[in-house]
């Protein structure tokens, strides 16, 4: 039980880093996007590659899962330039179908639908991480530092000059700030956190396949963003717990055995609902 | 060398040309009225000095550097700064923040945000309030900015403006839809800003304003300089009030 509990921990210590890079998008820029599980899958799979090929483990798979979601990124950046809203949506929605299709069909690379096996665990000082608890330390060791430079950095001039640009662009251009850079700048750190989560997750599960970095995968993590409110970094926190443990609790219930599947997804989708409903603007009352 | 020169500019939308062949210098009077029917082009030539919009045809010259399509925040580092006709604040930061936002140490750096201490963070703080207090709103400065009335969200888009510390000062109708009661501030904003040495064009259709503040005046319409001179000039001018009248109150009718 110790275990199951601590493992639900580490997931959510993973999904929460997922979530806060795409806030970082959608609640804090204003940048609509559904696009962070092409991110989070590329730094997955690099990490997951550079670790079975080099010998490098962990350490140098999160540097490569970094730098390909950061680059991934900046490539998701491209439709932000030119277009916004809808359409920022939409194209940002492209990017997660091509990834998609490349992590299924890429075989050479990607292992195909099978997906990658035998990724290596973490280590830490010749330190092997293999029990949850390990994995909760390290982990949340990383998150906290994340969270840490993250909020200072938001907490700042950078920071501030996201929150006006999300009202309007046009006026801080008018005032001499290059809003084109800015959001290179915000897509490349969001890739580069979601990357280095995909990473921690390859490395967590061992195994990383396509249908883990589906479209759903980043509606799944939108809701995270929505549910716990845009624009505050304990609200994508909250919200990854409240979307891992659901499930968890809802896996609780005395229901039948073979009802349990659909009901399970209806309740889920019931209260996410409800939380739309009730609680516009998340359950920490971001920005609407 | 004068401040701010157009050099036959033009600009069409589609088949409509909405300014042609415009030549003015600016800098000459400190503050300039820029008068004319509503559609004569007054924001547009903004647009077109600022790099909002490249022009179909002709040069704009800075201090006689050509800027002519210029991203707009690379003309509003050179020392062009501007407000827009529609009140333009951050509505969900807080009055502080939006003065904070003019000031240039504002920007895309990761390494500035990071690395800059408390005390670069106060130094920042400090201007901003300065260019608070200038338009009087410094004792609003932890409200948000959606609190402040209309007049006073116009005087903090002076205050953001003034972070910048731009020579010239394109203000696109300030006293639009302010009351008579609530002009005096602004304007007199506009005058302290002039006696500081800035160069500001003024937008503006109330005439009253236009004589009140401006040396200089350009009359604008369809796009075209129709005449320039002192306001009183252009005010006595019959055939000038006909066009303007006429035509705003064709607009209003
Ligand atoms: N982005 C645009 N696309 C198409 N037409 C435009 C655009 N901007 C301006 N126009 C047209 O150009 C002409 C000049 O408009 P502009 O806004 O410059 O006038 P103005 O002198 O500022 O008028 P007002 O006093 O009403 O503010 C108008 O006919 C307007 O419809
Ligand atoms: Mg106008």
């Amino acid at each position: 039980m110790e275990v199951y509990i601590l493992g639900i921990l580490v997931t959510i210590t993973i999904f929460a880093l997922m979530a806060i890079s795409l806030d970082l998008l959608v609640g804090y820029t204003g940048l609509f996007t559904i696009a962070q599980a092409a991110m989070f899958g590329s730094g997955a799979y690099a990490s997951a590659i550079v670790s079975l090929e080099t010998g490098l483990g962990f350490w140098g798979g999160a540097v490569a899962g970094i730098a390909v979601g950061a680059a991934v990124a900046s490539l998701a950046s491209i439709p932000s330039l030119r277009v916004s809203g809808d359409y920022l949506v939409l194209a940002s929605f492209g990017v997660q179908v091509v990834f998609h299709g490349l992590f299924l069909n890429l075989d050479g690379v990607t292992g195909g639908p099978a997906g990658l096996r035998g990724i290596p665990r973490p280590s830490l000082f010749g330190w092997s991480i293999d029990s949850p608890a390990e994995y909760l330390a390290l982990y949340l060791a990383i998150a906290v530092v994340i969270v840490a430079v993250l909020r200072r950095l938001l907490a700042s001039s950078f920071g501030l000059l996201l929150q006006a640009v999300r009202e309007d662009e046009l006026v801080p251009q008018a005032l001499g700030k290059d809003v084109l850079r800015l959001k290179i700048k915000i897509f490349v750190l969001s890739g580069a956190i979601a990357g280095l989560s995909g990473s921690m997750y390859a490395h967590y599960i061992t195994f990383v396949s396509p249908e883990s970095f589906d479209v759903h995968a980043s509606i799944f993590v939108l809701a995270m963003v929505l549910v716990g409110g845009m624009g505050t970094t304990w609200g994508a926190i909250l919200g990854a717990a409240i979307l891992i443990l659901l499930p968890e609790v809802l896996r609780f219930l005395p229901l039948p055995t073979m009802s349990m599947g659909p009901i399970r997804q209806i309740i889920y989708g019931l209260i996410l609902i409800m939380v739309c409903f009730l609680r516009p603007r998340g359950l920490i009352g971001g920005r609407s | 060398m004068p401040e701010l020169e157009l050099v036959n500019v033009s600009k069409s939308f589609g088949g409509l040309a909405a300014v042609s062949d415009v030549s003015i210098t600016f800098g000459g009077s400190r503050i300039t009225g820029l008068v004319g029917p509503n559609g004569a082009g007054k924001t547009t030539l903004f647009n077109l000095i600022t790099g909002m919009y490249p022009p179909t045809g002709g040069r704009v010259l800075f201090h006689g550097e050509d800027i002519t399509g210029l991203a707009p925040h690379h003309v509003a580092r050179r020392g062009i700064g501007r407000t827009f006709q529609q009140v333009r604040v951050f509505g969900e930061l807080t009055v502080e923040q939006n003065a904070m936002l003019g000031l240039p140490e504002v920007s895309d750096s990761l390494s500035v945000g990071l690395l800059r201490t408390g005390r670069g963070r106060d130094e920042l703080l400090e201007r901003a309030r300065k260019n608070l207090e200038f338009v009087k709103l410094d004792h609003r400065a932890s409200e948000l900015a959606s609190d402040l009335s209309y007049a006073e969200q116009k005087l903090l888009m002076f205050a953001c403006l003034l972070g910048l510390g731009a020579s010239t000062l394109l203000l696109d109708e300030p006293a639009a839809g302010l009351d008579p009661t609530s002009h005096g501030p602004v304007l007199d904003t506009i005058r302290q800003l002039g006696g500081r040495g800035h160069t500001i064009v003024l937008v503006e259709h109330n005439l009253d304003v236009i004589r009140s503040c401006c040396d200089e005046a350009v009359f604008l319409a369809e796009g075209r300089v129709v005449r320039t001179g002192t306001p009183q000039e252009l005010i006595s001018d019959p055939e000038l009030g006909a066009l303007y009248f006429g035509m705003v109150e064709g607009v209003n009718a």
